[in-house]
């Protein structure tokens, strides 16, 4: 589903990635882990393109892309393929909670208004949150928020979603309710790479667990092998600080 | 006989004088709204950062800025009959200049003026949106014109809008020098009753009131867009 080989990026003398490589098969549910500043959330960009790597090859389903001379349809087309959820929701502000998921079906994909909606409020139903489709984002609380991110997402209906530490940015109580419907997601079979300190969703729900630090990909393996046997020093030391936390 | 100072004269000059707001009126919104296009291709440009055309539009923005709206009334005034002569030369056209109603010039002027004030305001509002939300713009597959269109320049314009509106209210008073190309104007026209009568003083209160009310209105009409443009925002007690 997903192949990446040998990404690189660098920030001034900054090198965030230095030359990832990667395979995810369809349907994998992909948990990275790793500190901060260590280039996971660079690598999730990268894959929904909003991030551009100075080097290396990024394919998705059937979309692929060189670093070296993208041109603009392969963009879209790679950026069709994902679809991502936001650390910090990025709702469009001025726009209601049926249309900010509308959006993309009415604008990009050129589907009439009804048909649209009635897509939009299934979707919205399927995150719990059809009562509230004409408030505007701001009147919802964090949590309500990214269960909207993530009905917008679905709704492009993307080969693999993208989670950008969907639940760093809210309280506690309100965290159990986003990852109840990324559960959900994961039940029905999308294929999913998800940036996380969540080390509950990366032990129970993901099936494949990625400990990345110092811009390449330290160990990879299942929940079970990462987080009972971690074989890397520096996983060892990660895990052992993370889970006095979570 | 001669009264210091007379009320009565002062409202029988307002009908006159107010006959002539058309043209202050029509002048300061035709202009404003000429100068909000070129606003937006500017801040578009600079936005952007589009090769060859950033200079451009900041030597431009520099130059009205940097110019008194009275000296640039006066280039386009005597600067186009000359561009016509000589475009005519050129190219054996036959453009009159006389053919121009002198309106146009005011037009012209007051729209290159604006629109270069106003350009800085749309493009700092353009900047105060945050960029995620361009990137959920594109993680959802729109383009970049759509996600201009949709979703930034939207939320832009609610930044916008004081401070464009601020602009306009200028403007309206700013088409008091239009008097100077020989466009008659509430200003003009006050001051040629002020000559005829030698009452500048009444003649100035009545003109600086009728000013005041319009701008009185157009505060009104804005803080009623304004509340319009803000509603998907949150009320916060303070």
């Amino acid at each position: 589903m997903i192949q990446i080989e040998n990404l690189k990026k660098a920030y001034g003398t900054n090198q965030v990635l230095r030359g990832v490589s990667l395979q995810i098969k369809k349907g994998e549910i992909v948990t990275v882990i790793g500190p901060s500043g260590a280039g996971k959330t660079t690598l999730l960009r990268m894959l929904n393109w909003l991030e551009l790597p100075d080097e290396g090859t990024i394919r998705i389903a059937d979309a692929a892309i060189d670093a070296k001379n993208p041109t603009k349809k392969e963009i879209y087309h790679l950026r069709a393929q994902s679809s991502m959820v936001f650390q910090h929701y990025n709702l469009f502000h001025n726009k209601t909670v049926l249309e900010n998921v509308t959006e993309s079906l009415i604008y990009v994909k050129k589907l009439p208004k009804k048909e649209a909606d009635e897509i939009g409020m299934e979707l919205l139903r399927k995150v719990g949150l059809q009562e509230k489709h004409d408030q505007y984002p701001s009147r919802l609380s964090g949590g309500q928020q990214q269960r909207v991110g993530i009905a917008r997402a679905l709704a492009v209906d993307p080969k693999v979603m993208l989670f950008d530490e969907p639940t760093s940015a809210l309280d506690p109580e309100w965290v159990g309710e986003v990852l109840a419907v990324m559960n959900q997601i994961a039940a029905e079979g999308m294929t999913m790479v998800v940036v996380s300190h969540e080390m509950r969703f990366a032990r129970s729900v993901s099936n494949r667990v990625l400990f990345f630090d110092e811009g390449v990909i330290q160990e990879d393996g299942t929940p079970e092998q990462i987080f009972r046997n971690p074989q890397n020093e520096r996983t060892k030391q990660f895990l052992s600080q993370a889970c006095l936390d979570g | 006989m001669n009264k210091l100072f007379d009320p009565t004269f002062m409202i029988s000059t307002v009908p006159e004088i107010v006959s002539y707001l058309p043209v202050t009126l029509g002048l300061a919104v035709v202009s404003s709204l000429i100068g909000l296009m070129i606003a937006l291709g500017i801040a578009l440009v600079r936005y952007f950062h589009i090769r060859i055309l950033e200079p451009i539009s900041k030597i431009y923005v520099s130059f009205i800025r940097g110019t008194p709206t009275l000296v640039q009334l006066f280039l386009v005034y005597y600067g186009t009959p000359i561009l016509l002569q000589a475009l005519n030369e050129q190219f054996q056209w036959n453009l009159n200049v006389d053919g121009i109603p002198t309106l146009v010039f005011g037009v012209v002027a007051f729209s290159f003026n604006s629109g270069a004030y106003m350009s800085e305001t749309i493009r700092s509002a353009m900047l105060s949106v945050d960029s995620g939300q361009l990137e959920a713009c594109y993680s959802v597959n729109m383009t970049t014109r759509q996600a201009m269109v949709r979703i930034i320049i939207p939320q832009a314009f609610k930044v916008a809008l004081p401070p464009l509106g601020n602009s306009f209210i200028s403007m309206v008073k700013e088409t008091s020098l239009a008097f100077s190309i020989s466009i008659v104007d509430i200003m003009a026209q006050a001051k040629l009753i002020g000559a005829r009568s030698f009452r500048f003083f009444e003649i100035y209160i009545v003109v600086s009131l009728i000013y005041w009310a319009c701008c009185f209105v157009i505060e009104r009409i804005l803080w009623i867009i304004e509340r319009y443009v803000r509603r998907y925002e949150r009320d916060v007690a303070r």
